[in-house]
């Protein structure tokens, strides 16, 4: 599958960026619109399953990609409920829980299985996680995360110098 | 005209019918019985109705008897049965008056006048006085009319009461009546003829020198001695003490209230020799007295007191309340006497028309205990005996109500011509016989003769009180206190009035003016009215002047408990006091204890391990719902606002502090720390998350500071550079460095170091249980030594499952395989969630039994195995358990691995604190 994104590293200076932001709810997309510079473009998916969609269509320089989405229906997540209750002796609601709080690396794994190669900067705090993020940032670069307390101006920043190509982990 | 029968048969018929006129209902049992005589004169037909008026009389049915004895009459109305019959149902009616008709119409008949003079000698004394006189000649020889007219006139007129008295016993020869003779020295003496009363008692003694006298009349004989030297004490006149002498009976006062009762009793007898003239110095003495038990002493010294001043209430109280409570009811006529007495100087004293009910209860004058109740009541109708008072009026409410008896009297002064005390007097009896409108008529002559007669000015205005009319009597005891301003018992009786008709403030200025009279219980109707408003510290202040005044008298016993009431009441406010200050102290001290003192969230991590989950999600929640879309927001806000964005302080206000009734993050954060101090209460501890907790207590500081912002942030146009400058500072604080301790704080709690050397000691402790019966293989199998693998779980959980799982591995093994055969292993496995990037620790408890495990059976045998407890202490832990096994543990030679999966816990280098 071959995705309509942007190269990095067009248009360095000011240029417009084009954000897909994937959440659950829309705290994010409200709190960027309100804070991110007018240079910021930003698109909401609320799931994985809207997210690629989107990809499909539209041209995007980064993604914003939430962890934990609590707040999708079941149907919607990605990742395969009776697979993971297997894990969990059946245990549906556990593997349910399991699927809401990683289902941002259900995203991002399904993002990368179709091929798309945008960066993805996670809204998550792996700073307590070394382990786990070596194992994602080794298996899905580009990779960054961005923890719980950013504010606006570190987003934009990040955002911002992902979009232009200045920023490689 | 018939001729009734024999006289002395008739005086039992009299005496039924006196009976009757005082009220006794009739009864079966006590019903009239007709004699043989009295029937025989009658024809069969008037016979058979009289007896069946004797037989409705007997059951109480009063007014079939009443028309059967009229039904007599009618046919011939001279038969005296029936009208001695018909005045007895109807005086017991309460038809008085038709009674008296019924009587009245056979005027020669002796029993039949014998029974109307006993009817009206309550309500028409004089008619019964002349009815009385003409059985002198109807009844000639009886002796019993003279004795009737020596009682009714013993206050009236004593000295002719004294001649029939002495006619009385010369007809009747027996033993005196001893109340009769009582009365009536009592009236001489009231009357002053002393000697006249003294010349009685000394006859009687004369007459019947073998019988002891009397206790009543040899009380009576002494009073009567020690009056007749006061009255000559008293013929040079009251003298005031002057102020030495006032102080030196302060000071035996204050012995008294000590209970030095010697020194006080040396102390006034020293004083009496210097001030023998005092009627307070007397009535001292008789309180000291009594309080020693010398009961003869204190009547002797009242005695002294009221005939030095014969219009003082509360000395006659005094001496009345002495008869009426060391005399054992013997002289309860003269303690009525003195009680009365002091009541027609103060009408308005309730107490003493209580105590004085009390007396003529004992007395067996119901009547006037009846009326002395009521008038108790309708001067305190919710004073302290009210309740017991109605009570006892149940009881005497059949009785026929007079007016309350004014006995006593001062002594006139010499200005006072006699006619108008014999008015006067006259007044006095008809008052107590309950002829209220006649002692009305007397009082008001006494008054024209005399229009400056204080006596007859209050009996007055106590009957204008008793009548209801108020104003009457306020205007009569006002007359009298333009006669005598400083009179102390009309300025008590004026507070008194006052009192009882609500007017507190004027009540309250006449006793302090009675209490400047030299009235001392005044001080005590003061205390009570203060102790009623709550003014304790005031009553106590009037109490202790009244005890300094006063030793002894009727208000004493009242004052005394009023006082250790008092005392009480402000013993026990003291203590409340003190324990309120107590308890502000403690609560001070509580607040600041708690303050300072409970623990944190580390703690309870570290004591409790168990609570870790709820702990976790807690804080995990904090930095995901409070932290993150909110507070992160607070240094672009600060940069907004430099750049003149309003909207952005609007903006992050709502999410602050809640917008529409939603609550904002700072109540969220509250709550959340609610919850965090609720679990730590659920495991038994205390946390202080506010002020104490290193990681919460700042951010809840910050927090604070930052609901001190709301104002400014919901009006940005009037925001200074100071709130840009202080929400950076809060972020830093909330965003920064709370944000980082929180992560710590859930990362370092209860990890734990997975290595298989802490299996190896596990499967030891199993293999040694009794159960195994030694056949548990010797060695377990490790691989994966070297790693360590951390993980949530505590070291003693941990080894329970293990040991569960080791052990239902042994049980199958010695089941299924000889024991040479038998092996058993545990590895221990790193493995990663290709997806999530997460890693778990997995425990692979290997056992070459035969037998194939399921998942399925693996459940199905959890609780018969022990496996249960495993289970649930790993989904407490977020672990799972599976039966797997890889083709390599299957070349191994291993049968089959029970799975424990638990997530790796991962630890960070933690960076420095930013401060």
């Amino acid at each position: 599958m071959t995705h309509p994104h942007r190269q990095q590293g067009q248009d360095s200076v000011e240029r417009s960026v084009r954000v897909l932001v994937i959440e659950d709810g829309e705290e994010y997309i409200r709190n960027l619109r309100r804070f991110l510079p007018a240079r910021f473009e930003l698109v909401r998916a609320g799931s994985g399953g809207e997210a690629l969609a989107l990809l499909e269509d539209q041209l995007f320089d980064v993604v914003f990609l939430d962890m934990r989405f609590d707040r999708v229906p079941p149907e919607a997540l990605l990742g395969g409920l009776e697979q993971v209750a297997n894990r969990f002796n059946g245990d549906l609601d556990r593997a349910q829980r399991f699927l809401e709080d990683n289902q941002g690396a259900y995203v991002l794994a399904a993002l990368r299985d179709g091929a798309c190669s945008l960066p993805v900067v996670f809204s998550h705090d792996f700073t307590n996680e070394p382990r786990r993020w070596a194992n994602l940032e080794a298996r899905y670069a580009p990779l960054d995360y961005l923890a719980d307390n950013a504010g606006p101006e570190e987003v934009s920043e990040r955002l911002g110098a992902w979009a232009e190509g200045r920023c490689v982990r | 005209m018939r001729t009734g029968p024999p006289i002395r048969a008739g005086w039992l018929l009299v005496l039924l019918a006196l009976g009757l006129s005082l009220g006794a209902p009739p009864s079966a049992s006590a019903g009239w019985q007709l004699s043989e005589l009295d029937l025989a004169v009658l024809d069969p037909g008037a016979r058979a109705v009289l007896e069946e008026a004797a037989v409705a009389e007997a059951r109480g049915d009063l007014d079939r008897a009443a028309a059967r004895y009229r039904l007599v009459l009618h046919r011939d109305p001279t038969v005296v049965p029936a009208v001695l019959g018909l005045g007895r149902v109807l005086a017991a009616s309460g038809d008085v008056e038709g009674a008296d008709r019924a009587l009245a119409s056979l005027p020669h008949e002796a029993e039949v006048v014998f029974a109307r003079a006993s009817l009206l000698e309550e309500s028409d004394p004089a008619t019964a006085l002349k009815l009385y006189q003409r059985l002198e000649s109807l009844a000639l020889g009886s002796s019993e009319p003279y004795l009737r007219q020596a009682l009714l006139l013993a206050d009236a007129d004593p000295s002719m009461a004294s001649v029939k008295l002495q006619t009385w016993w010369e007809l009747h020869g027996g033993p005196p009546d001893e109340d009769a003779v009582a009365a009536v020295a009592l009236g001489l003496k009231a009357a002053g003829a002393l000697d006249e009363a003294l010349a009685l008692l000394d006859q009687v003694q004369a007459t019947w020198p073998d019988q002891e006298e009397p206790e009543q009349l040899r009380g009576l004989r002494d009073r009567i001695s020690v009056e007749g030297e006061a009255g000559r004490l008293a013929a040079g006149g009251t003298v005031p003490l002057s102020a030495a002498q006032a102080q030196d009976l302060a000071a035996a006062r204050s012995e008294f209230a000590k209970g030095r009762l010697d020194d006080a009793l040396a102390a006034l007898r020293e004083l009496l020799s210097r001030a023998p003239r005092s009627p307070e110095l007397w009535a001292t003495v008789g309180d000291v007295h009594l309080a020693r038990g010398a009961v003869e002493e204190a009547e002797r010294a009242y005695v002294a007191a009221t005939t030095l001043a014969p219009d003082q209430a509360a000395y006659r109280a005094r001496l009345g309340m002495l008869l009426a409570e060391r005399y054992g009811g013997r002289r309860h006529r003269e303690a009525i006497a003195e009680l009365s007495a002091a009541l027609a100087l103060r009408g308005a004293w309730a107490e003493l028309h209580y105590r004085l009910a009390q007396v003529q209860r004992e007395a067996g004058r119901f009547e006037d205990a009846a009326d002395s109740l009521r008038a108790y009541l309708a001067l305190e109708p919710d004073g302290p005996h009210a309740s017991e008072v109605r009570s006892s009026l149940v009881d005497l409410e059949r009785r026929r109500p007079t007016a309350v008896a004014i006995l006593g009297s001062s002594a006139p002064s010499d200005e006072v011509p006699d006619p108008a005390r014999h008015a006067y007097r006259v007044a006095r009896v008809y008052r107590g016989r309950g002829d209220a409108e006649q002692a009305r008529v007397e009082a008001s002559r006494a008054l024209e003769l005399a229009p400056d007669y204080l006596d007859a000015m209050l009996l007055l205005a106590a009957l204008a009180l008793e009548a209801g009319d108020e104003a009457g009597a306020t205007a009569l005891y006002q007359r009298c206190s333009e006669i005598a301003p400083r009179d102390a018992r009309l300025l008590l009786t004026l507070g008194e009035m006052h009192q009882a008709a609500g007017h507190t403030t004027q009540a309250e200025q006449s006793f302090l003016a009675a209490a400047g009279a030299g009235a001392p219980e005044a001080r005590f109707l003061l205390a009570d009215m203060a102790a009623e408003r709550g003014e304790l510290r005031e009553a106590q202040r009037h109490l202790e002047a009244y005890f300094a005044d006063s030793t002894g008298g009727l208000a004493h016993e009242p004052a005394r408990a009023l006082l250790e009431r008092i005392q009480r009441q402000l013993r026990m406010a003291s203590l409340a006091m003190a324990g309120a200050a107590g308890l502000v102290v403690l609560l001070v001290g509580a607040v600041v204890v708690r303050r300072r003192t409970g623990a944190s969230v580390r703690v309870l991590l570290e004591r409790e391990p168990a609570s870790y989950q709820e702990v976790a999600r807690l804080l995990s929640a904090i930095r995901h719902e409070v932290l993150k879309h909110n507070t992160n927001l607070l240094g672009s806000v600060a940069d907004r606002l430099e750049d003149g964005d309003e909207q952005a302080a609007h903006y992050a206000a709502d999410r602050l502090f809640g917008e529409g009734g939603e609550i904002g993050v700072i109540g969220r954060f509250e709550g959340y720390l609610d919850e965090l101090e609720r679990v730590g209460r659920r495991h038994g501890m205390r946390l202080n998350l506010r002020r104490r907790d290193p990681v919460l207590s700042p951010m809840n500081k910050a927090m604070q500071r930052l609901r001190g912002l709301e104002r400014s942030l919901r009006r940005p146009h009037r925001a200074s550079r100071r709130l840009h400058r202080d929400l950076r500072v809060l972020s830093r604080q909330l965003n920064e460095v709370g944000y980082r301790a929180i992560g710590r704080l859930i990362q370092d709690v209860s990890v734990q170091q997975v290595e298989l050397t802490l299996l190896q000691t596990v499967y030891r402790r199993v293999a040694a249980e009794p159960a195994m019966d030694g056949q548990a293989p010797a060695l377990l199998e490790l691989e994966g030594e070297r790693l360590q693998a951390p993980v949530r779980i505590f070291r003693k959980d941990l080894e329970d499952i293990a040991a569960n799982l080791l052990r239902n591995a042994v049980f199958a093994l010695i089941e299924e395989l000889p024991a040479a055969e038998r092996r058993l292993g545990v590895a221990l496995v790193e493995e990663m969630d290709p997806i999530t990037g997460l890693e778990t620790t997995a425990l692979r408890f290997r056992d070459n039994a035969p037998r194939p495990l399921t998942d399925a059976i693996l459940r199905g045998r959890r609780i018969e195995r022990g496996l249960g407890l495993a289970a649930d202490l790993l989904a407490r832990h977020q672990g799972v358990m599976n039966v797997e096994t890889t083709p390599a543990e299957l070349r191994a030679g291993w049968t089959k691995a029970v799975v424990v999966r638990l997530p790796r816990a991962e630890q960070a280098e933690h960076e420095e604190d930013e401060t």
